[in-house]
C-alpha cells in the first residue's frame, strides 16, 4: 500500500531541500511506493526567500502546500519570543493544534521532521507520528551535531552513522526504527586527517570531512528508511514500531545502493 | 523599500531570528544536513546584524560630529 507521507519544513536552506528532493525523485521514478500528501511550513509567503522559493518548487510540482506562520501566531496572540527553556511556551500548543486541523484532512501514516524549526508540543507528537533524522549510530554519541563529531574525534571512532527514530516529546530519545553506518576511519584520503590532527592537534579539518562524509548519507538513508516503511517491514501500529525483522533495522546495504560512490564530500 | 520591509529587515527582527536559531541548535534533534543549514542562516543573521550596528554607529558618530 502506498504510504502516505506529511513533510514539515521551515525550509530555510538547501539542506532540507535536499533531503525533499531525494525522496521525490525516489517516488517518481518508482523506486518508493509513496505520496508526499502535503509539504506543512511554519512560514507564510513572503516571509523569507528560500521558504517562497521552495514554496513556488512546491507548487510547480503540484504538491499541496501548507503555510501557517508561527511568527505569526505568536505576534497576534501578543506573545514575546520565549528565551531558551525546557518547557514550551502556552502559545505553541496553541499553534500545534491549529496545525494538526491543518494537517488532518490529508490523512498521513507518517510526518517527515525535515528542517522543522519548532519543537513540536506533547500532544502533538503524541498524536503524530513523526520521524527525525540524528547524525549517529543508536549507542552513539548523543547532543547536538558538533557535540556528535567532537566525540567521535576524541575517542577516536573507526564509524559513525545515521539514525531515524520516532519523535516523542524528550528530544532525540523516541525508539529508533533504522540506522545505517559508514567509516570514518581506515579510507583515504581521510586517514591522513586523522594522522594530521596527531601532529598539529588542529580538528577543524577531520571535523568538517566527518560532517560533509555524514551529509552525503542523510538523504539515501531517509529514502531507504521509508523503504521500509513502503514495504510494510516496518509497521506502525497505535504510534508504536513493529517488524517481523528485528528493531532497529539497519539499511546500511539499501542507503549505499541509493547513494552509490559518492564522493563529492572530498571536493570540500 | 516600504515600511513593511523595513520591519522585516529590521535590527530587532534579524536579531529576534538569530536567537530562535541559536536556540534551536542548541535544543539538538536534527541532521546535520539541518544543523549546517541553520547554522549558515545563522552566520548569514548574525553579519547582517553586525552591518546594521555598524551603520548605526557611523550615524551615530554623524550627529556627534554635526553637535561639536
Amino acid at each position: 500500500m502506498t504510504l502516505r507521507i506529511g513533510w514539515y519544513t521551515t525550509a530555510r536552506g538547501m539542506g532540507s531541500r535536499k533531503l525533499f528532493a531525494a525522496v521525490k525523485t525516489a517516488i517518481d521514478s518508482g523506486f518508493l511506493d509513496a505520496e508526499i500528501k502535503f509539504v506543512f511550513m511554519n512560514r507564510a509567503t513572503g516571509e523569507s526567500e528560500s521558504t517562497d522559493a521552495f514554496i513556488r518548487e512546491l507548487l510547480d510540482q503540484d504538491i499541496p502546500v501548507i503555510n501557517f506562520s508561527s511568527v505569526q501566531f505568536r505576534k497576534e496572540m501578543g506573545v514575546a519570543r520565549a528565551k531558551n527553556s525546557d518547557e514550551l511556551p502556552s502559545w505553541r500548543q496553541e499553534y500545534d493544534a491549529e496545525v494538526a486541523n491543518l494537517v488532518r484532512p490529508y490523512g498521513t501514516d507518517i510526518g517527515i521532521l525535515a528542517g522543522y524549526m519548532l519543537i513540536f508540543s506533547p500532544d502533538f507528537v503524541n498524536s503524530h507520528v513523526l520521524l527525525n533524522l540524528h547524525p549517529a549510530l543508536p549507542d552513539g554519541p548523543i547532543g547536538t551535531w558538533q557535540k556528535v563529531i567532537q566525540t567521535l574525534i576524541t575517542e577516536r571512532k573507526t564509524h559513525s552513522g545515521v539514525m531515524a527514530h520516532v519523535a516523542i516529546p524528550e528530544v532525540d530519545k523516541g525508539p529508533v526504527a533504522t540506522y545505517c553506518k559508514y567509516p570514518i576511519r581506515g579510507e583515504e584520503p581521510i586517514d591522513l586527517v586523522w594522522q594530521n590532527i596527531d601532529k598539529s592537534k588542529d580538528t577543524s579539518v577531520l571535523f568538517n570531512l566527518i560532517r560533509e562524509i555524514g551529509m552525503s548519507y542523510e538523504a539515501p538513508f531517509l529514502v531507504a528508511t521509508l523503504q521500509q516503511f513502503a514495504r510494510g517491514i516496518i509497521r506502525l501500529e497505535s504510534n508504536q514500531l513493529n517488524s517481523t525483522e528485528s528493531i532497529p533495522i539497519d539499511v546500511t546495504k539499501e542507503t549505499l545502493l541509493s547513494r552509490g560512490n559518492d564522493k563529492s564530500f572530498l571536493k570540500t | 523599500m516600504s515600511s513593511e520591509q523595513s520591519e522585516e529587515f529590521s535590527f530587532e527582527n534579524l536579531y529576534e531570528e538569530l536567537q530562535e536559531i541559536v536556540d534551536r541548535l542548541e535544543q539538538g534533534g536534527l541532521s546535520l544536513s539541518e544543523s549546517l543549514e541553520l547554522y549558515e542562516n545563522g552566520i548569514n543573521m548574525a553579519t547582517r546584524c553586525k552591518e546594521l550596528l555598524l551603520q548605526a554607529e557611523h550615524q551615530i558618530d554623524e550627529l556627534i560630529k554635526e553637535g561639536s
